[in-house]
């Protein structure tokens, strides 16, 4: 049989995919995480994880361009703020993005709980996707503290002196985290810079490792049904499916 | 059996007596393959543990130490005293707790009050429930975030302050005014180590928030 000529979706798309996995096995862990089944009764409820993975990698993306134009300084952060704001082109959007996003993450976070809470998917074999979860809520608190401090207006930096003094009047420790936070016992310059690191590496390097651990565990354990499903809840039948999954 | 060349060796061992080499893959050797491997990995994960430990602890002090340094307190010269007498009503001055920083976030309001001779009252507007600042309002004072009240001596009458408003030592020197420590006011109105605001200086409550440095 003469070998036929391959058409071009098999020399653009298949042969370099094929050079791919065939090196690194990617294609079929992109496979694998894409095509998993799911059970036939979930719905749009369930797609709360993924927006707020979307909105994540949105924040990222914005946040990578604002740090570009920020001046974590005293004298400098609201003037490049107004400069992000007035004069960068597409400054303004990527400004509001960023702003908006933060809240609409912590809005899909409330609601991921809550749909994750009333759908009883926190239980067996599920406790580890709830408490890697459970960081994940601390670390975006924990975001939206340490940005709004970051504008250098007014309304920022006592909106954060009564959130950090708000840590202050924990009993035994929290003298100590509030000069944490503060880098000292004044609230001053060394607090912007600190706020900036953490909100720019240390946190976001925290979320971005949970969210793998995170979706490691969902991928791994598979999705609830709905409460109302009728093909739920049969614990022995979950210990057996997880068992013959090993 | 005796496919595995150690296994050979072994048997050789055995028939032979006792050898000066045994081969590690059998079990007549004085450090076995398993023994080597175990102690190997263990010292990975120690020498691991080690290098860790040298990157992290200096990290960790880097981090953690400006919460434990102390405040540095400059005395701040307000000038004639004579600009404060005359009247009994609190009047606002604004001066730099730090004289080298220019960027206005040093920069410290406080209410000062003439009791007469040398006597000065100066309360800082810093509100003990959170930290917003507080203005004159009436005879006393008021908080603007969460509507803490204070009397005229700056003692809390109502609204969720933990304390009285806090004060500088003053004292008067060749006719200026000069500002020394901040202090924190406790019930009897004496001067006590400064806590942060929320932070109760009176009563059981006072152990619960150690002196943090201030």
């Amino acid at each position: 049989m003469p070998a036929t000529r391959p058409s071009v979706r098999q020399l653009a798309v298949d042969a370099p995919l094929e050079w791919v996995e065939e090196r690194s096995g990617f294609v079929g862990l992109v496979e694998k995480f894409l095509f998993r089944k799911v059970p036939s009764d979930t719905s749009w409820l369930q797609t709360l994880g993924s927006s707020l993975l979307t909105v994540f990698i949105l924040q990222a993306i914005t946040g990578v361009v604002l740090a570009m134009n920020y001046d974590p300084s005293v004298s400098g952060a609201h003037d490049s703020i107004v400069f992000i704001t007035n004069d960068l082109t597409g400054g303004w959007l990527i400004r509001g993005m960023h702003k908006w996003g933060s809240s609409v993450m912590v809005i899909l976070l409330f609601l991921h709980m809550a749909r994750t809470f009333m759908f009883g998917a926190y239980k067996y074999p599920r406790e580890m996707t709830w408490v890697t979860g459970a960081i994940l809520f601390i670390m975006v608190m924990a975001m939206s503290f340490t940005g709004y401090l970051l504008v250098w207006d007014q309304r920022a930096v006592w909106a954060t002196v009564v959130g950090v003094n708000i840590n202050g009047s924990a009993p035994i420790v929290g003298p100590f985290i509030a000069n944490f936070l503060k880098a000292g016992p004044e609230f001053g310059a060394q607090t912007l810079s600190r706020f900036y690191s953490l909100h720019m590496l240390v946190i976001p390097g925290g979320i971005a490792t949970f969210i793998f651990l995170h979706m490691w565990l969902v991928v791994r354990l598979g999705v609830t049904s709905p409460p109302w499903s009728k093909k739920r809840y049969d614990e022995a039948a979950a210990r057996e499916a997880v068992e013959t999954s090993r | 059996m005796a496919d595995h060349p150690a296994d050979q060796n072994d048997q050789k061992n055995l028939s032979e007596g006792a050898a000066a080499y045994a081969d590690p893959g059998s079990s007549q050797a004085a450090v076995t393959r398993g023994m080597f491997l175990t102690k190997t990995g263990l010292a990975t994960i120690g020498i691991g543990g080690l290098i860790g430990a040298a990157v992290g602890l200096p990290v960790g002090v880097a981090a953690l130490a400006p919460a434990f340094e102390t405040r540095s307190y400059h005395e701040v010269n307000l000038g004639p005293a004579s600009n404060f007498t005359g009247t009994k009503d609190w009047q606002d001055v604004t001066f730099e707790v730090d004289p080298k920083d220019e960027s206005g976030i040093y920069r410290r309001l406080a209410y000062v009050r003439s009791n007469g001779g040398d006597d000065f009252t100066v309360i800082s507007n810093t509100c003990m429930h959170l930290g917003c600042p507080v203005q004159t309002a009436g005879t006393g004072f008021a908080c603007p975030c969460h509507g803490g009240q204070y009397d005229s001596e700056g003692r809390r009458t109502d609204g969720p302050p933990a304390r009285a408003l806090n004060r500088y030592e003053n004292r008067v020197e060749n006719g200026n005014l000069i500002l020394g420590a901040l202090k924190a006011v406790n019930d009897k109105g004496k001067f006590v180590n400064l806590k942060g605001p929320g932070q109760p200086v009176d009563g059981i409550l006072s152990y619960l928030y150690p002196d943090a440095p201030q």
